[in-house]
């Protein structure tokens, strides 16, 4: 146990990874900053609409014009796309962040756990320097990002350890039906069929939270991971559907990092 | 041969101390990171059977409902729809004291508001 902790204070240290999955990582993080940018401008719009109550969480409720509103997102949507060029990654980074956490302490109601999520992450991975110089950079904020994505599933699963979710009704409201227009099966919609979509969807994120970090399931994982996250794109109703690209574009890049980015030491 | 006070510095590595400095903020900054995004959720969870924000509740948790109500002085009742006074209605947001604010300096004299 001591060995192992030394072991990990060395490597957050002293550690560097391989740059090439941390582009791709920022890859995903761009589009998941294009799609939360989306969702926060519809939202953004409606909060700001005439006569309608404000809940900020500092303070008064800022307004915003919507010339400014509409700056603001495009400012957003723009740093995410910065995102894929490894030239201009850094800078967009860093209006993204400023951007979001403006957005987060604007008004209660834009709050989302992916926004939350990539406020996170962006924050993790500024410090990820990004040029076209050296090869390898640190591993430590790799490692961060890691643990969070983990710290997410955990708590998913862990949060969902109550008869009320294991009763299905949260899933049967979550689901589109019928889904994208076409037929399904109707016995899938029975409550056994649902209790059993509740209990697996624990033990797959369980499972998401250890299984990514060992070489032995990884892959496993990472397979269970996209299927998950696919099956919520489609299956789940349509109104939140960029927040959970916005997520799954997050967990996905992690993915890529546990994978590709492993952690080594210079012998210098 | 050249002496000892010859030979170039190492230029290439920051000082013994700074190196130490930099260790340092960077595992108690890892630290403090990592015992955050753990505690900050078992509290959340903790706090109340309801969703909550900054716990990764997603899809696991009933919302908390709210019933407010106006009382005319008639003896009339007009449930109150709060998505009408907020543009959107997320679960885990405690609306209700902005509304009943909003609702008790807006009505006239006589007219009282019941929240359950």
């Amino acid at each position: 146990m001591k060995v192992a902790l030394s072991r990990l204070l060395l490597h957050l240290t002293e550690a560097t990874c391989p740059v090439r999955p941390v582009r791709q990582f920022r890859i995903c993080l761009g589009f998941a900053i294009i799609a939360t940018a989306i969702e926060a401008g519809i939202h953004l719009h409606k909060i700001l609409s005439p006569g309608l109550l404000r809940l900020p969480v500092l303070g008064q409720g800022l307004d915003l014009p919507p010339l400014l509103l509409f700056f603001l997102c495009a400012i957003w949507t723009l740093s995410g796309f910065s995102q894929f060029r490894p030239v201009s990654a850094q800078a967009g980074l860093w209006v993204a962040f400023l951007i979001q956490i403006f957005v987060l302490l604007f008004d209660q109601q834009l709050y989302s756990n992916h926004l939350y999520l990539l406020v996170l992450v962006t924050f993790l991975s500024l410090f990820i320097p990004e040029n076209s110089g050296p090869q390898r950079c640190h591993w430590w904020p790799v490692f961060l990002i890691q643990c969070q994505v983990s710290i997410a599933y955990f708590f998913a699963a862990f949060t969902k350890c109550n008869l009320f979710y294991l009763s299905g009704a949260l899933i049967w409201n979550s689901l589109e039906k019928p889904i994208r227009g076409l037929p399904v099966a109707p016995f899938l919609f029975e409550p056994p069929v649902i209790f059993y979509f509740a209990a697996s969807s624990i033990a797959l994120e369980f499972f998401l939270s250890i299984g990514l970090w060992f070489e032995r399931t990884r892959f496993f994982a990472v397979i269970l991971g996209i299927c998950l996250h696919g099956s919520m794109m489609i299956l789940l109703h349509p109104e939140g559907k960029l927040g959970i690209i916005a997520f799954s574009c997050i967990c996905w890049g992690s993915y890529i990092l546990f994978m590709k980015a492993q952690p080594e030491i210079s012998p210098n | 041969m050249r002496s000892i006070k010859e030979d170039p510095p190492l230029s290439s590595q920051p000082p013994f101390r700074l190196r130490k400095i930099r260790r340092l903020l960077i595992v108690g900054g890892c630290i403090l990171f990592l015992a955050i995004q753990v505690s900050v959720p078992i509290v959340q969870w903790w706090d109340s059977p309801f969703i909550h924000k900054i716990g990764w509740q997603m899809y696991s948790r009933p919302a908390k409902e709210h019933s407010v109500v106006i009382l005319f002085p008639d003896g009339r009742r007009q449930p109150v729809d709060p998505l009408k006074y907020f543009g959107i209605l997320r679960e885990d947001t405690d609306y209700l004291p902005v509304l009943i604010a909003h609702l008790k300096k807006n009505l006239s004299p006589g007219v009282r508001v019941v929240f359950e």
